[in-house]
This record gives C-alpha cells, structure tokens and sequence, in this order.
C-alpha cells in the first residue's frame, strides 16, 4: 500500500487526535500573536462609547451553553464597557436556558469587579416566551410583558426602571444571539420599526449572514464569533478570555487548511495517475 | 464541596459525551437521553415560572377575566393529545400561526426587502475609484445573484451567463460561511478543552 | 366550526399584527397589545405540549419494550426532576437546606443546570469540531471552478480572520519589503464585497418568499397548517 492510499484510508479518529492535540497545544503554550481590531468590532465599541451616564440600555441575551464559548465573552465585555459608561442596564433573552448565563456574567462583572447594585444599576428580567412577538410588546410596555424578574421580584419599583417603560426611553440595544430567534429577528422587528440602534454579537456561524444589515447601517455594530469577541475585548480592556483563546483558534484553523490541502494533494495525484474517474 | 461534586459531573458528562467519538456508545447514549430530559424538564419549569405564573395566573388571581381567553385557548391546544376532539386545537394554532404571519410580513418587508433594496442603491461616481469598483461589484453581485435566483426564464444566452455569474459571487459568500463555521466550531472546542483542563483538572 | 373557527382567528391575529403596525391610534395599540400577550402564553403552551410529547413517547417506548428502552428511564427521570425542582414552592426547597428554591440562582435546579444542562451542550457542539476537520479531509474536493472559488474563500478567510493572518503578512511583507495587502485585509474585502452581495441578494429572495407566504396564510389561501387544503 502507497502512502496514498493510506492516507485516504487515515482512520477519521488519528484526524480527531492531530485536530484535539493542535487546538490544545497554545492552551498550555501561548504563542502571543497580536490582535487588531476589524471595523465591525470599532463600531460596536463606538456605539457603546457615545451613550451618556444614566442612559437605559436593554441587552438583549439570545443563546444557550451551546454557545457559551463564543458568547459569553463578548457579553461579558459588553457588561464591562456599559458600567464603565455608568448606564443602567436591563437585561431580557427570548432563549429559556440563557438567563443564568446573564446572572453569572452580572455577577462576576456588574457586581464583582465595579460594584454595581442589583435593582438599582442592573437588572436581569429573564425569560419570556414568545419569540418575535415579544419583542413587539417591549415596544408598548416593558412591566407589562416582564412584571416580574428572573427571580420573581416586581421590576415596578426597581430603580433601574425608572422613566423607561419601553424602546422609546431606551438608547441602545445590545443583542448577543445565536441564532432565532436573535439579531435578525431585531433588526426586522424591532431596528425598522421603533428605529432604535442595535449593535450585535452574533456566532461565527451566522455572521456573514448579518454583514448586509452592517453595511446598510441597521446594525451599528457587529462581532462574528471568538475572533469578533477578542477583537471587542482589546478594545474594551486589552485583553479577556476570548482574546486568550485566539491562538488555540489560529492553530485550529491552520490545521483545517492542511486537511484541505492534503486532502486536495492526493485526489490531485490520483487524478493524474487516472485512477479517479 | 458542592463546586468539587459539580465540576466532576460537568466533567465526567463532558467526557461521556465525547466518548462518541471513538464509537457509538452505552455510556454516550446514557448521557444524550440524560440530556434530552433534562432541556426538556428545564423548558418547562422555565415556561412556569416566567410565563404561565406571572404573565397569566397571576392576572387571573387578579381579577383579569379577560386572561381566561388566552387560558382556555391554551388548554385547546392540549386536545391534540386526546385520541378525540383534536380538531380543537387549529383554534390556537391558528391564532399562533396567524399572529407570527402578521409579524413576519412586516419585519421581512420592512426590516430585508426595503432596507437592503434601499442599502443596495449605490453611486459608482464616488471620486474614490476603488469605492467605485466597491461599489458597482456590490450592484453587480445583488443582480446576478438575484438572477441566478430567478427559475421563471431559461438560464441560457445572456440570463445564462448573468446567472454563472451569480454562481461565483455564491461560492464566495459559501466559502466565507464555510471559513465562519470553522470558527465557531473550534471555538466550542476550545470552550470544552478549556474546562476539562482548566476548571476541573486544574492544570491550565 | 372545523375549518372556520380556525381561519377567522387566524385572520384576526395576523390583521392585528398588520393593522397594529400601520395605525398607531391607542386603541388599536392596546388590542394588538392584548392580542401579542395572549400569543405569548399560547408559545409556552405550545412547548408544554411538545415536551408532554416526548415524555409520551419515552412511556410508549417502556410500555413496549421497544429497542434501547431502557435509556427512556433517565431520560424520564431528568426531565421529572427538572419539573419538580423547577415549579414546586420555593420555601419547600429552602426549607430542605439549599440557599434557593425554584429556578433561582443557587437552587438545585440551577446546580444541575450549570453542572449537567450547560457541559453536556458544550460538548455535543464541540464535537462538531472534529467532524468538520475530518469533512475538510476527505469531502473538500476542488473539481470545478465553482468549487475552487469556494475553497479559496474559505481558506483566504480562516486564516485572515485570526490573529496569525496578520502575523503570516506581516512578516512576509517585512521580507519582500513591500506594503501588499494583507490577509486581513483581503478576508475583510471578501466579507464586505463579494459575500456581502451575494447575501443581500439571499435575504431579498429570502424575504419575498416569506412575504409572499405570510400574505397567502393571513388572506386565507393557505391552509395546511390549520387543517385546511
């Protein structure tokens, strides 16, 4: 047997090893490349650094742990630059299995490292079924579609709420999704129609999908999966938990491209020696 | 205590769950029924406690005689369980699916249709040649794509090779999908290693 | 009543939704208000039915014996426990040790959520990983030119996305001493142009289609999902 002919006959599991070795390598030994930040990522960061002490922003979470790589990052951040800003945040997600993934990164970031207050700086309203038209009904009353909080707690006399009741007294919104329903489902119901400006963290996955909505001005601002969150992390910080992961990301990608390549050599060959028909 | 036994539940199902990939599995199968059960218990409790409890119980107890309308649509819909009588629940879904029709007219119309029309309407006259060229591949790209789209007409003559064209902007766009995908996918891969040999075995 | 009751609300809650939309008058706000609330309770329900279902099935399959029933038992028992924990009275749960009840942070629930629900996600998508680098192997085949632009796309991107693409032209251009564009800066001209075109052109055809249906299910014309023709 050729070493052709072994390799097409590579057992899948020696490619798992060579993917699982290559992508936990620079965990152990970082190799330090540099990040620069894209325009998608500058922007988000921007439309973040125009709003004013005070001001209500409503962040919108959308995605579940299967996600949790790639999203909690830039929310976490995202959480970060807003109480750096001093805004009041109030925090809402249309995925059920969400809302503790906001409470973790409240408490570790609001309440950890700048000492906001629960009910007075922030608040997690939590879950609520119902998709599009949920989003259609924070338009007319935010108690009235959330009266409680995610722990139960009437949200009528927070502080937080105080004067904002709907988009109307809201700044910004700040969508991190992964999927539907998510930063599509903002911009057409909710961008177009109350013409209120979102900036969006989105999975790699559908990021290229949501590049039309960027350059035609509906989303303000847009990060594309880990590499969109380290980019918005040095921004934001210098540095964070995404911006760590790139190198391991970097040496996972060039891997792929060798599979393609090897992949691509042999049926390359093959087909010069016209046993591929 | 409880962080200890946590971490080496996450992590011994973490590592059940890749067991898959060697072969198919007990302890895999195990793990995957274990997690179906539990999204799906989690769904409900969740649907409990941040819909049904406070969005509708809540205002019933309240006096609210117009929340019983939505209850009892709610309750038709359970009829489709029922070997008899399952007619009863178009009721609701009809009222669903119209309600999520109505939405989705306007949010596509106004939210896709008009705005990337509108985005997509672009001056090739800019006084920056490479904005120009930006520009026209831009309007370019839509129409030959949109005609590749276009089944009414034979692709064939002019309408053939406008459509070859979109076909090449396609594979692009494919391609960059492609390259995002692997992102995302590595990603979660990372997030995974990351907590086997960082948050549980301590030696990140 | 079959056939009618369902269209005419069908009808109704879609006009709401389309009236509400373009006449901003008070009263018409607080109706399709009212309309979206019930919708939402009507969501969930809809869940509630659909995990009810599964749990028939699961019953089903152990009542049967059917092939691999036994793995029906955990999965009845995770989604039972999860209920349980989930909906009965805080206090019951408090009142037994733990520092929060129902679905709160720090309540059982809550614990099997972070210690089971998240890692066990995690996992199952991480496996796509490997699948997709031993897809790149053996499928990722350039027969056309189509799928030559594809596979160049793709690699021009994953490797211009991440920190080494910089670092790759960097250092080249260093070497040859030029200022050539980099493979930052030729992923980001792909995402802006060509794949930017060709996915605007997708969601327009996209959102006339969905146009077009919505239309067809809110005038009536279709019916299938309501039981009609």
């Amino acid at each position: 047997m050729d070493w052709k002919t072994r390799l097409e006959r590579l057992d899948r599991r020696i490619i798992f090893l060579v993917i699982f070795f290559a992508v936990l390598m620079p965990l152990f030994f970082p190799l330090g490349l540099s990040i620069t930040p894209g325009p998608e990522a500058t922007a988000f960061h921007a439309a973040i650094e125009a709003l004013q002490p005070g001001d209500a922003v409503y962040l919108a979470a959308d995605y579940d742990p299967g996600s949790l790589p790639e999203l909690q990052p830039m929310l976490e951040a995202a959480i970060e630059q807003l109480c750096k800003k001093d805004v009041r945040i109030i925090a809402g997600s249309l995925w059920p299995a969400c809302p503790p993934l906001v409470n973790r990164a409240f408490t570790q970031i609001a309440e950890g490292r700048f000492q906001k207050v629960y009910g007075t700086d922030y608040v997690n309203l939590g879950f609520k079924e119902g998709r599009e038209v949920v989003m259609n009904q924070l338009g007319q009353s935010i108690r009235g579609v959330y009266p409680v909080d995610s722990a139960g707690a009437p949200i009528g006399d927070m502080p937080v709420m105080s004067g904002v009741d709907s988009y109307a007294d809201i700044k910004l919104i700040v969508n991190v999704s992964a999927g539907y329903p998510g930063t599509k489902e903002w911009v057409q119901q909710v961008r177009s129609r109350y013409s209120i400006p979102i900036v969006a963290g989105c999975t790699a996955v559908s990021a290229p999908e949501y590049f039309p909505y960027f350059q035609s001005g509906q989303l303000s601002g847009l990060l594309g999966g880990l590499a969109g969150a380290a980019e918005y992390e040095v921004l934001v910080s210098g540095s964070g938990p995404a911006a760590k992961k790139m190198d391991a990301q970097s040496l996972g990608h060039i891997v792929i491209i060798g599979f393609i390549l090897l992949g691509n050599l042999i049926y390359f060959l093959r087909s010069r020696e016209g046993s591929v028909a | 205590m409880p962080e200890l036994v946590g971490n080496t539940l996450a992590g011994l199902l973490t590592l059940a769950i890749f067991s898959f990939l060697y072969k198919d599995n007990v302890v895999y199968k195990f793990a995957e029924h274990l997690f179906v059960g539990l999204a799906a218990g989690y769904y409900v409790a969740f649907q409990y406690r941040t819909v049904f409890q406070p969005n509708l119980w809540d205002r019933l107890v309240a006096g609210d005689i117009v929340s019983f309308i939505p209850l009892a649509l709610a309750i038709l819909l359970f009829t489709r369980m029922l070997p008899s009588g399952q007619w009863l629940s178009r009721w609701p879904m009809g009222a669903m699916i119209g309600a999520y029709a109505g939405l989705q007219l306007i949010g596509f119309l106004q939210g896709d249709l008009i705005a990337q029309v509108q985005a997509n309407i672009l001056s090739v006259n800019t006084g920056s040649w490479v904005t120009n060229v930006n520009n026209f591949l831009l309007i370019v790209g839509v129409l030959t794509t949109l005609v590749y789209f276009f089944f009414s007409t034979e692709h064939k003559g002019a309408v053939g090779a406008l459509s070859k064209a979109g076909i090449y902007f396609l594979m692009i766009s494919f391609g960059a999908s492609y390259g995002f995908t692997v992102m995302a996918r590595m990603s979660l891969l990372i997030g995974r290693l990351e907590f086997l040999f960082g948050d549980w075995l301590h030696l990140l | 009543m079959r056939r009618e009751i369902p269209l005419f609300l069908t009808i109704f809650f879609g006009c709401m939704m389309v009236i509400g939309f373009f006449v901003p008058h008070p009263i018409v706000n607080e109706a399709r208000s009212r309309v979206e609330e019930w919708t939402i309770i009507l969501a969930a329900a809809a869940v509630v039915l659909g995990v009810a279902n599964v749990a028939r099935i699961h019953m089903h399959k152990i009542s049967r014996r059917d092939r691999d029933f036994q793995y029906s038992f955990p999965l009845l028992f995770a989604l039972f426990l999860m209920i349980l924990l989930g909906i009965v009275p805080k206090d019951w749960i408090t009142s037994m040790g733990f520092p929060a009840g129902g679905t709160d942070e720090g309540s059982p629930f809550d614990w099997l959520y972070n210690n089971a629900y998240v890692p066990m996600q995690g996992t199952m998508f991480a496996l796509l990983a490997f699948y997709i680098a031993s897809a790149a192997f053996r499928a990722f085949r350039i027969r056309t030119v189509e799928a030559a632009l594809l596979a160049i796309t793709a690699v021009l991107v994953m490797i211009g996305r991440v920190p080494v693409g910089g670092s790759i032209s960097n250092w080249f251009n260093g070497l040859i001493h030029l200022d050539l564009w980099t493979l930052p800066e030729i992923q980001q001209w792909i995402m802006d142009i060509p794949n930017l075109a060709a996915k605007r052109a997708i969601l327009i055809g996209a959102a006339l289609g969905a146009i077009a249906t919505s239309l067809k299910i809110i005038l009536g014309i279709e019916r299938s999902a309501i039981g009609g023709d």
